[in-house]
C-alpha cells in the first residue's frame, strides 16, 4: 500500500489507539481494583514507555520483533512482519500511547464508588456484568479521554516509529518523518502546512480530553446527591 | 411498644416466632473497630425491626446478611438455603434479595425508571419493555411514577428513598433488607413516609428495616418483631406473644 503521510498517519494512529485501549482497559481496570504488589510493578512497567527516549522503546521492539528472533518469525509467516512495514507503525505507536490510555482508564475506575458496584450485585449481577453495567458506563468519559491522548500521542509519534518501521515514502513515511524530510530538504512550505495540521488536530483532541475528564468528575458528584 | 421490652441477651431468642412467612437464621460474630457485632437469632414473622443508635452494628448486620461483609464467623441462612456457613459462601449476587442503603446509592447514569428495572435484567427474562413496565408498577407503587424519567440528580432526599426502595422491590427478593432509606430526610416527614410505605409497598413482606428512631421502630414493628441492637449486642426484644 502507498499512502500519503495524512492517510497513512490518521490510519496508524486510529489502530494504534484501538489496539492500546484493547489491551489498556482490562488492563487500568485490573490495576485499579487490585492492590498487589504485583499489579504495581506491571503498571510501573507498562509506563516505562512515557519515560524512556521513544528511540529506546523502538529500539527494544526492534529486538524483539526482528527477524532472527522466533517472534519475528512468527510474526512474518502470518503477514504482519512489523519491522520496516506499516504494522510497526501501528505497534510503536500502541505502545508509546499505552500508558497515557492506562493512566486515564485507571483514573477513571477508580472513581467508580465501591457502593456501587455492591448495591449492583445485591441486584443480582455477577462480576462481570457489573464491570459492564457500572464500571465500564462510569469510566467510559475517562476511557474517552484516555483514548483522545492515546490518538494524539501516536500522530506524533516520531523515535520509535523511525527505528521499527523505518521512514519509507508511502510506506511507512507519518506525518512527523514527513515533516523531518521536509524541513531538511528545505521545503517550508510543505513542512509548515504539516505542521498546522498535527498542532490544530493535537489542540483538538486535548480539548476533547478535557472535556471528558470533567465529565467523570460530573458524574461522581452526582451520585453522592443531596 | 417498648413496655413489653424483656431484656433478653440475643442468644436465648430462637425459634420463637413460628410464622408464615421464610424463615431467616443469623448467627454472626464479627469484629467491628470499637465492639464486636454479636448476634443471633431467628424469625420467620415479618417484618423485622432492627432498631438501635448509630454506630451499633445495625447496618454491619445488614451487610452481613447480605453478603457484602465476608470477613468474620458465622451462619446466615434462609429457610433450607445457607448463605454463609462453615465452607459456604454465597456472593450476594446469588442471593434472593433486595437491599436499600442509606444513601440511596441510585445509579447516576441512568433514570429512575431503569434504576427500578436494573434488578429485573438479571433476575427475570423479562423483556426490556415488559422490565419498564414492571418497574413503572413498583415507581406507582410508591408514588413516585412521576419521576420515570427523570435523572436521580434531580429529586429529592425523599423521592430517592423511595425510588431506591422500589429498586430493591422490584427484582422479586425472598428477602428485602432496607436500611433507613429515609434517612436523608428530617424526622416528620421520615415518620410519615414510613406509615405511607409500611401501610402500603412493604406489607406483609419479608422485610428487615434498620433504624435508629424508635417511633419509626414502632410504625413498622407494628406487627413484626423488633430487635434491638447496642454496641453489637442485641439487648431486647419486643413485639411477639410468647
Amino acid at each position: 500500500m502507498t499512502a500519503s503521510p495524512f492517510v497513512l498517519s490518521f490510519v496508524v494512529a486510529t489502530l494504534a489507539t484501538l489496539l492500546a485501549a484493547i489491551v489498556g482497559v482490562p488492563f487500568a481496570f485490573w490495576v485499579a481494583r487490585e492492590r498487589s504488589a504485583w499489579s504495581r510493578v506491571l503498571e510501573s512497567l507498562a509506563l516505562v514507555p512515557l519515560v524512556v527516549p521513544p528511540v529506546v522503546t523502538g529500539y527494544g521492539l526492534l529486538a524483539l520483533f526482528s527477524p532472527e528472533t522466533g517472534l519475528g518469525r512468527f510474526v512474518t509467516s502470518i503477514g504482519v512482519p512489523v519491522v520496516f512495514h506499516w504494522t510497526g507503525a501501528v505497534l510503536a505507536g500502541a505502545v508509546v500511547s499505552f500508558p497515557l490510555l492506562v493512566r486515564s482508564a485507571r483514573a477513571a475506575f477508580e472513581t467508580v464508588p465501591p457502593a456501587q458496584r455492591e448495591m449492583a450485585a445485591t441486584c443480582g449481577a455477577s462480576p462481570f456484568r457489573v464491570f459492564q453495567t457500572i464500571d465500564l458506563p462510569w469510566a467510559a468519559a475517562g476511557i474517552a479521554a484516555g483514548c483522545a491522548l492515546a490518538f494524539a500521542r501516536a500522530l506524533g509519534e516520531f523515535g520509535a516509529t523511525l527505528i521499527v518501521a523505518g521512514n519509507l515514502p508511502g510506506i511507512t513515511q507519518t506525518l512527523p518523518m514527513a515533516i523531518y524530510d521536509a524541513i531538511f530538504s528545505g521545503d517550508y512550505d510543505q513542512a509548515n502546512r504539516m505542521v498546522w495540521v498535527v498542532t490544530a488536530v493535537a489542540v483538538v483532541l486535548l480539548l476533547l480530553a478535557d472535556r471528558w475528564e470533567r465529565r467523570v468528575r460530573g458524574l461522581r458528584r452526582e451520585a453522592r446527591g443531596r | 411498644m417498648i413496655s413489653n421490652e424483656r431484656g433478653r441477651e440475643a442468644g436465648m431468642i430462637r425459634s420463637l416466632h413460628p410464622g408464615a412467612g421464610p424463615s431467616l437464621a443469623v448467627d454472626v460474630t464479627r469484629a467491628l473497630r470499637d465492639f464486636q457485632l454479636r448476634a443471633e437469632f431467628t424469625v420467620s414473622r415479618w417484618p423485622l425491626v432492627l432498631l438501635g443508635p448509630s454506630g451499633s452494628g445495625k447496618t454491619q448486620l445488614l451487610r452481613v446478611i447480605a453478603g457484602l461483609e465476608c470477613g468474620g464467623r458465622g451462619r446466615v441462612a434462609l429457610d433450607e438455603e445457607v448463605w454463609q456457613g462453615e465452607r459456604t459462601f454465597v456472593p450476594p449476587h446469588r442471593r434472593p434479595i433486595g437491599y436499600c442503603s442509606q444513601e440511596g446509592d441510585l445509579f447516576p447514569h441512568l433514570s429512575v425508571l431503569e434504576n427500578v428495572a436494573f434488578p429485573l435484567r438479571f433476575r427475570s427474562g423479562l423483556s426490556a419493555q415488559e422490565r419498564g413496565d414492571r418497574a413503572l408498577e413498583w415507581l406507582e407503587r410508591l408514588k413516585v411514577g412521576h419521576l420515570a424519567k427523570t435523572a436521580p440528580s434531580a429529586i429529592s432526599g425523599g423521592e430517592r428513598g423511595r425510588v431506591a426502595l422500589a429498586r430493591a422491590l422490584a427484582g422479586a427478593p425472598r428477602l428485602v433488607l432496607a436500611d433507613e432509606p429515609f434517612a436523608a430526610v428530617d424526622q416528620a416527614a421520615r415518620r410519615e413516609l414510613c406509615r405511607q410505605v409500611a401501610l402500603g409497598a412493604l406489607l406483609g413482606l419479608p422485610l428487615v428495616w434498620v433504624t435508629h428512631d424508635p417511633e419509626e421502630a414502632e410504625i413498622l414493628g407494628e406487627k413484626g418483631l423488633r430487635l434491638e441492637l447496642e454496641n453489637g449486642r442485641m439487648r431486647a426484644v419486643s413485639g411477639y406473644e410468647p
